[in-house]
């Protein structure tokens, strides 16, 4: 364990716990003597232990005392906990509906089952939940406190920023969420989700007293005399309401329904024309890659359905698979859940559009981080998604393989010649502007950065699979 | 001088951090109403013994 405290720059809101790494990846949190207290209050109850044995709450063992001294003694830390290791961090405007929807269910939950013991989450952040595959962990331990008399739910309105209102954006207004909460990481104000309602919403459930109600509110300027909390806990509030509201979000948040309308991938399964023949030469080509060695981390960017995925995950430790259409990922999320026993590695499922990728967001711009700097995959599937890339989303061929060099990754690399029907159907109305969108161009810069194992046409014509290792340092 | 105005406008008292506090109440059910009537008229006491 290395003495070297390297912070996580996400984690700076809470001055009783950050988050930091030793130099193997491990991942600690240091805690102030508040946070110590509280986390050994927290083990003498019975709700924290079987949520961990449960899985839904991350793993986390503390340091003892002569090893936290090692790692945080130089700061004013009273102790530190090391959490398992969460495979890939991602973030909820990657999320699709029904992730979202469930993670905020197992934080409600978590919220439910504290309050029998009298404890609370001291926040309601969609960003306190990470993912073991298709599975929802709660990974902020310290969020858990002791609930004072006649405290109120700190997290609610944070619980309605990043969860309840972008959930109710996409269920009742058909409105992906992604691109409102990325564009702001404390997610979408009442005000602001009320100002996209109709007054027809307004009879929807939760829409009254949730949206309608808070951004009202809010709205209100003056401040009061005393503190709220002390007003309310003077009032008569209780743990009671606090449980009645939760188990209200909760009816809420799992009656919401995302009906979306079918888009141009959800059925491209069906709709691709791929001859029986050529998906099993594809299925091979992938299979015979995949077991050629044991891969850390795989990355499947345009997943589509997740069948390579899938295959990926068989000789792998953690697949990410990652498309820009938030319905295949829903699908693909979905049709995961079912699968319980899938043998393989966890598959997360994330929707991220390789042509408009996150940056560093929030506070230095380092809160969030790009997807390569949170795990550079040592294989990338990258099947039918080339010409989408080039020719759909203008993103400069050389540039492209330049940065699947740069992540130092092998690839499994799909062409897909201009006369694919396909490829056809993207040119139809549009310029064609790609001259060397050509498959000896393509060919000639793929070499220039990757030593090219496998090459094999499918029966189509028009397609052609490579696989191929980064020359490029890892 | 107390300003009548005052006492019907008393929910203008909240700050914006603490309407999703107050929310709490409102959503809690019929227990949540009296904390709440509890709440609104300790605030607009208040209001009466500083004017």
């Amino acid at each position: 364990m290395s003495a070297f405290v390297n912070y996580e720059p996400g984690s700076y809101r809470d001055r009783d716990g950050r988050v930091f790494y030793d130099q193997d990846g491990g991942v600690f949190r240091a805690l102030s003597s508040r946070a110590l207290t509280a986390w050994n209050d927290l083990q003498t109850t019975r709700f924290f232990p079987r949520s961990v044995e449960s899985g839904a709450v991350v793993r986390s063992q503390a340091l003892s005392p002569a090893e936290a001294q090692q790692v945080v003694g130089f700061e004013n830390w009273a102790g530190a906990l090391r959490h398992d290791v969460i495979p890939f961090v991602s973030y909820p405007f990657e999320w699709s509906f029904g992730m979202l929807q469930d993670a905020a269910l197992l934080q409600l939950d978590l919220l439910g089952t504290a309050l029998t013991e009298d404890f609370t989450l001291k926040d309601g952040t969609a960003y306190n939940v990470q993912w073991t595959g298709v599975r929802p962990v709660f990974v902020d331990v310290v969020s858990f406190e002791r609930l004072l008399a006649g405290q109120t739910w700190a997290g609610y309105r944070q619980f309605c920023q990043t969860f309840l209102f972008p959930l109710m954006l996409q269920a009742y207004k058909q409105t992906p969420f992604q691109p409102w909460l990325r564009g702001r990481l404390d997610g979408i104000t009442p005000d602001e989700c009320w100002s996209l309602m109709s007054w027809r919403d307004f009879f929807r459930r939760g829409v009254p007293s949730h949206v309608c109600l808070h951004a009202w509110l809010q709205s209100r300027r003056a401040t009061p005399e005393t503190s709220t909390t002390s007003a309310l806990a003077a009032a008569g509030f209780r743990k009671d309401l606090i449980r009645a509201n939760a188990q209200g979000l909760k009816r809420i948040v799992s009656s919401l329904l995302w009906k979306p309308a079918p888009s141009a991938w959800s059925n491209y399964a069906e709709a691709n024309g791929y001859a029986i023949a050529d998906q099993r030469l594809k299925e091979n080509f992938v299979r015979q890659a995949v077991h050629s060695k044991s891969w850390g981390l795989v990355w499947d960017v345009g997943c589509n359905t997740g069948t390579y995925s899938r295959i990926a995950a068989e000789n792998a430790e953690q697949v990410v698979a990652i498309d820009a259409d938030p319905l295949t990922v829903e699908r693909l999320y979905q049709s995961l859940k079912l699968e319980p026993d899938r043998r393989g590695a966890p598959i997360l499922p994330l929707v991220s559009n390789l042509a408009d990728q996150t940056g560093g967001l929030g506070w230095r711009g380092l809160e969030r981080k790009s997807l390569p700097a949170r795990g550079r995959p040592e294989l990338t599937l990258c099947l039918a998604l080339i010409h989408h890339l080039v020719i759909g989303a203008g993103v400069p061929m050389l540039e492209l393989l330049d940065w699947f060099a740069e992540l130092g990754t092998s690839l499994i690399i799909e062409f897909v010649a201009k006369d694919d029907p396909m490829v056809q159907s993207l040119l139809k109305n549009r310029r064609d502007r790609d001259k060397d969108y050509e498959q000896d161009v393509f060919e000639r810069l793929l070499s220039a950065k990757f030593d090219v194992v496998r090459k094999e046409p499918l029966g189509s014509g028009t397609r052609t699979l490579y696989f191929a290792h980064s020359r490029g340092p890892r | 001088m107390w300003n009548f105005t005052n006492s019907i406008n008393v929910l203008g008292y909240f700050d914006p951090g603490s309407g999703s506090l107050v929310l709490q109440a409102l959503v809690g059910g019929s227990a949540g109403l009296m904390v709440f009537g509890s709440y609104v008229w300790k605030l607009v006491v208040s209001q009466f013994q500083h004017h």
